[in-house]
């Protein structure tokens, strides 16, 4: 996740400098968090260039003074993956029906492979699941691709989702089985809920 | 490969999007945004405080105290005199500029609209970024908030 380099600046350092005008610290602060942001709104659509106007808009809210983001009443984390998932969901409300087909295998490209067969069919099984993970129920996407793919923490994903952290295990729960099923592999950690909160989800 | 098991699916998914980011044009497009922010809002609120609560209530019951002193006035005296010098208008087709992000109607039952006097730096603690129409900060300008039931002050029309 964002924000753990041991010698670079703090996120609440950036957010003073960035407050204060430091244009340095604004660039610093979307570099660290672009990624995961994108990453989420990709995954959540399958179009990059939705994807790009969720990243404007979050950091946008971030430039126009973070209203509502109080680092005394929920993490930082879950303040942007909070305003993410609202401009997320309002895009998707208002332009339904869509094709979750992507915009293209951009984003999917990896260096070239030495074993082209095994490179290709890891990529068939991603763009596989990624097909999957789109064609499940939003609720149970949001989880899985926030704590399965993002690796961000139940703590932080219940305040971006707005609800408890029993809601977020037990939707991941259910989201893994519908997806294991989907896909034809195991699900091999049906107590997964304990472990990932073990590495920090129970904050 | 052939993953049998989805967290390896979802291991090999994460690692796959590990270099996965919006591309530059997005960051350059929200370093001009930040900088015409930065230009029409010079920073007056206590960068100390940033994130605290007792700071924003501060400028919150501040401004509620100010609003409540501009009703108060203008209930009290009235606007003209006959014979006397008109006071400034606002343009009636001119709308009102959001002060709050996102929808600023969205939890509002009711508003008025006050009008009201105050430094030009105390713009930015309202919220408003963009360019006052006095150029000197040391001089008052005058504007129509539009202000919900809460007090919040939702929207701002600057008077000529």
């Amino acid at each position: 996740m964002a924000g753990t380099d041991r010698d670079a600046p703090s996120d609440d350092d950036l957010l003073l400098l960035l407050r204060d005008g430091d244009e340095a610290a604004f660039t610093a602060f979307y570099r660290r968090w672009q990624g995961p942001i994108f990453r989420f709104a990709l995954r959540m659509t399958g179009r990059e260039a939705l994807a790009e106007d969720v990243v404007q808009e979050t950091f946008l809210a971030v430039v126009h003074g973070m209203r509502g983001y109080d680092p005394a009443r929920g993490s930082l984390a879950g303040w942007l993956f909070g305003v993410a998932r609202n401009q997320l969901l309002r895009r998707l409300r208002s332009e339904r029906p869509y094709l979750p087909l992507g915009d293209g295998p951009g984003h999917a490209d990896r260096p070239a492979p030495d074993d082209v067969f095994s490179q290709v069919a890891e990529q068939r099984e991603l763009e596989r699941l990624r097909r999957s993970l789109l064609s499940l129920p939003e609720h149970y996407r949001e989880v899985l691709v926030l704590c399965g793919l993002q690796g961000v923490s139940y703590g932080d994903a219940a305040e971006a989702l707005g609800c408890a952290i029993g809601t977020v295990r037990s939707r991941l729960s259910r989201g893994r089985e519908l997806l294991a099923a989907r896909l034809g592999v195991a699900n091999a950690l049906p107590a997964v809920a304990d472990q990932v909160g073990a590495a920090g989800g129970g904050r | 490969m052939k993953h049998t098991d989805l967290d390896a699916l979802l291991a090999a998914a994460q690692a796959a999007d590990a270099n996965v980011e919006a591309p530059p044009r997005v960051e350059d497009g929200l370093r001009i945004a930040y900088r015409e922010a930065r230009r029409a809002a010079p920073a007056v609120e206590p960068t100390r405080g940033f994130g605290l609560r007792a700071a924003r209530e501060w400028l919150w019951a501040g401004l509620a105290a100010a609003v409540v002193a501009a009703a108060l006035l203008a209930v009290s005296r009235p606007l003209r005199t006959p014979g006397g010098p008109t006071v400034a208008e606002a343009d009636p087709d001119e709308a009102f500029t959001p002060l709050v992000y996102g929808d600023p109607w969205s939890d509002v039952e009711a508003v008025q609209v006050v009008r009201v006097e105050m430094p030009r730096t105390a713009l930015a603690a309202l919220g408003y970024v963009g360019s006052a129409p006095v150029p000197d900060v040391a001089t008052a300008v005058r504007a129509d908030l539009l202000v919900g039931n809460d007090g919040v002050a939702r929207g701002i029309r600057f008077v000529r």
